[in-house]
């Protein structure tokens, strides 16, 4: 079921009328969510409910294991037992093909022919997402952070909690668990909070990123035939779609999960406005980020060892990241370029340099701000574009004909829905989020009422329903 | 609980009156430009047209057929109600539409080529009806996909040229359009080899009789057989094709007319008017590209029609 479906408009009033209607049972409400859960993935393909549900008993009862054991290998060893599941259900459904397939590429390369055939796997919703949530809870529970759930009930809505189950904001237990043992009180501003941010997440989603999309789709199938200005708005529009799409789905999981009295983290903050890669990462994806940070960089170390470790370190977080989003060597280079956009910046001992929000007091930033912005939205775009294209060497072509085209008319332009109104809808975007910065969206403030209605006029207006799109970030 | 629900009430409320009103309102701006697509759409779902002559056709017989012309010659009221890029199918649903809502013509002028043959699945041109689209007769012989998704403004959505048409006509009166009068439109552009379709055609279907073109064939001959027993007249079309295109479908061309040929020798009440070899077809002069005519050539033929209809009825009814 898709956030900006119709199914979905008649799904959540309902799920919330039962929610709260059983107002001061917590046990009845968590069950209501963990069933509307499971039928709003199920909607997809119910088969996958099974592994879902398996992926749930197994780390509810290695937790309660782990915690009930003393020795510390016996622990560790069941910890990595629980690793091995979960990593092993991800590799299977979303790597196995990628193995197979580049195993014998390379065979092939030094002459052998391998007979391993690749298999007909469709990859689960989500997967991706919930497996770090789940994994993140036993990794926690073995670090003594957290006490293992006593009740199935509550873990398992913490794992399948419909609102960010395939596609986040990836919830650490030691968060959002504990809320589903707090009695719910209806909180009439939270939920009109909750309900503002579905309104921009729906507004980032139909309006922007599905208009984007449409050129984007066009620009990359078409990237031989058009000029240089062509291919320079597809990156751009690329980078807008992506920001869309993503931050629209964590917005409306975001609103959707303060309708029913819970608090999820932030997942993005105002991105594109960062002065350098490091901000960027901070701003950008938030609970991915911080994810690999506490259970991946740390962990190797960081960068309190010596700075070939600390290079290590950067590289292997960010290609892990990379590989993360999908099984194609394409996010791989695109998690190298943002490795060594990074390092630098890291071992100079800038990465915590700009940490408040750009030009916090004034509304025009200065020149030295306008450009450390411009620079890093240009090299992340550039990256999107590996992001984007279908292989590597795409990616290339695409960026070589960019630079090297030298055609700059705006032929491509003068397409019906292609044209200069988009361009001029991102900028607008860009000036909304820009004097908004300071919010986490912008109907907070003055003048409320007046931009919930401009943005409802303009999602009737601007918004794409016939083109329907999936969010991207499903497939990850 | 109450006030946030007042609350989600107010903004859903509120956004289906303004969703509604501005679609309306949008409708009512669109179907008012003159000479327009939308406001050709607008007269048919509306009764407001009656005519006596009825053409019908592809965009071919949009461009083809001057109904003042032809109106002049004859001095009966014509309109043309070809749907731009659309098969028989889509010509058999507009000519529905018509009929639902005026009364029956006297006559009809169907256009025939071998395009007229296929059907054409997907619905081309959809901008031109987005203002009757909650129109009963539409959805049921045309678009039956109708959602809530299209409802008011809804379907305008993404459209993004169609306030600029809107601010350009009544603002500023430079909106420069390809008027539709009466059903015709006419082009005066000059000549130019239309290689996409010409590659079309020689590749795809139109190369030998198949079942496609059967089952076109046989439709639209029942179709005729209808109208001739609710006492239409039929004449069956062929316009002139430019040489460039003649040349690439010659036996299939010939298979056809053979075809609606024998058809007419054996019906009283339909004509067939074969001017798909004329003497323009050499004249680039006279077509846009080389399968629809221009201002000039449809000037020329629609007089000649004209002619042929005359006397045909002259026979008719002595």
């Amino acid at each position: 079921m898709l956030f900006n479906s119709l199914e979905y408009l008649v799904f959540l009033p309902l799920v919330f009328a039962l929610f709260w209607m059983f107002k001061s049972q917590l046990n009845i409400q968590n069950l209501i969510l963990l069933i509307a859960s499971y039928v709003f993935y199920g909607w997809w393909d119910y088969r996958f409910l099974a592994l879902i549900a398996f992926s749930t008993i197994a780390d509810y009862v290695i937790s309660h294991v782990i915690e009930r054991q003393k020795p510390q290998h016996i622990k560790k060893c069941l910890l990595i037992i629980s690793i091995c599941i979960n990593l092993g259900l991800l590799g299977f459904f979303k790597y196995y093909n990628f193995f197979i397939e580049s195993w014998v590429d390379i065979m092939a390369q030094v002459g052998f022919r391998s007979n391993v055939g690749s298999l007909n796997i469709i990859l689960p919703v989500g997967i991706s997402f919930y497996t770090f949530q789940t994994l993140s809870y036993t990794i926690d529970v073995y670090r003594g952070d957290l006490r293992a759930s006593r009740s199935f009930v509550n873990f398992a809505t913490y794992v399948s909690f419909f609102p960010q189950l395939v596609a986040g904001p990836i919830e650490r237990a030691t968060n959002l668990l504990p809320q589903f043992s707090q009695i719910k009180k209806f909180n009439n501003d939270e939920a009109i909070a909750g309900l503002n941010l579905i309104i921009w997440g729906l507004f980032q989603k139909i309006v922007i990123a599905d208009s984007c999309a449409i050129y984007v789709d066009s620009i990359f199938e078409n990237y031989e035939k058009v000029n240089s200005f062509s291919l320079l708005l597809g990156a751009i529009y690329f980078a807008f779609q992506i920001y869309g799409d993503f931050a629209g789905y964590s917005n409306i999981a975001i609103g959707t999960a303060r309708l029913f009295g819970f608090n999820l983290m932030r997942n993005f903050n105002y991105p594109y406005f960062s002065r350098d890669i490091a901000e960027f990462w901070r701003r950008w994806h938030i609970s991915l980020s911080t994810w690999f940070r506490d259970y991946l960089y740390i962990p190797l170390g960081g960068s309190r060892s010596s700075m070939i470790t600390t290079v290590r370190n950067v590289f292997i977080v960010f290609l892990v990241s990379g590989f993360w989003h999908g099984a194609n060597w394409t996010f791989l280079v695109w998690g190298g370029i943002h490795a060594i956009l990074f390092l630098p910046v890291l071992l100079l001992g800038f990465n915590r340099k700009n940490l408040d929000q750009v030009s916090i007091s004034k509304l025009i930033p200065s020149f030295k701000e306008l450009f450390q912005m411009t620079f890093t939205f240009i090299v992340v775009s550039i990256a999107w574009v590996f992001f984007r294209a279908d292989n590597v060497t795409i990616a290339f072509k695409y960026l070589k004909r960019l630079v090297l085209d030298f055609s700059w008319g705006i032929e491509f332009l003068n397409i019906d829905r292609y044209n200069f109104e988009l361009l001029l809808l991102v900028l607008i975007v860009v000036l909304i989020e820009w004097i908004n910065r300071t919010h986490e969206h912008p109907f907070m403030g003055t003048w409320k009422w007046f931009k919930i209605f401009i943005v409802i006029l303009m999602l009737l207006t601007l918004g794409v329903y016939s083109d329907h799109q999936d969010f991207i970030y499903f497939q990850f | 609980m109450i006030k946030f629900l007042k609350h989600c009430f107010f903004i859903a409320l509120s956004t289906l009156i303004l969703n509604i009103l501005l679609g309306k309102l949008v409708d009512g701006l669109l179907v008012n430009i003159d000479y327009s697509s939308y406001s050709h759409w607008n007269d048919i779902v509306n009764e407001k047209i009656n005519a006596d002559i009825l053409i019908l056709g592809s965009s071919r017989g949009q461009v083809g057929y001057n109904t003042k012309i032809i109106e002049n010659n004859l001095q009966f009221k014509t309109f043309n109600c070809s749907y731009n890029a659309g098969g028989y199918n889509l010509q058999r649903a507009k000519y529905n539409i018509y009929r639902e809502n005026n009364k029956k013509p006297d006559i009809v002028i169907q256009n025939i080529d071998l395009a007229h043959f296929y059907p054409t699945s997907n619905l081309p041109n959809k901008e031109s009806i987005l203002p009757v689209l909650e129109n009963y007769n539409i959805q049921e012989n045309l678009y039956n996909k109708f959602s809530l998704k299209e409802l008011g403004l809804l379907k305008y959505a993404s459209r993004t040229r169609i306030p600029l048409k809107i601010l350009r006509y009544y603002c500023f009166d430079s909106f420069d359009y390809v008027k539709n009068i009466n059903g015709y439109t006419a082009i005066s552009k000059k000549f130019a080899i239309d290689r996409y379709n010409i590659e079309r055609f020689k590749t795809h279907y139109y190369q030998s009789f198949n079942k496609d073109m059967d089952e076109g064939i046989t439709n639209t001959l029942d179709f005729v057989k209808e109208l001739n027993s609710k006492n239409t007249i039929v004449f069956l079309v062929w316009l002139p094709e430019h040489r460039i295109r003649l040349n690439t479908t010659v036996d299939l061309r010939n298979e056809v007319i053979q075809l609606i040929n024998k058809y007419v020798e054996q019906n009283d009440k339909v004509h067939f008017i074969d001017l798909s070899d004329d003497a323009i077809s050499d004249d680039s002069l006279y077509f846009y590209d080389t399968f629809h005519l221009n201002e000039k050539g449809a000037t020329l033929i629609s007089n000649k029609i004209a002619n042929t209809i005359k006397d045909s009825l002259c026979y008719l009814t002595p």
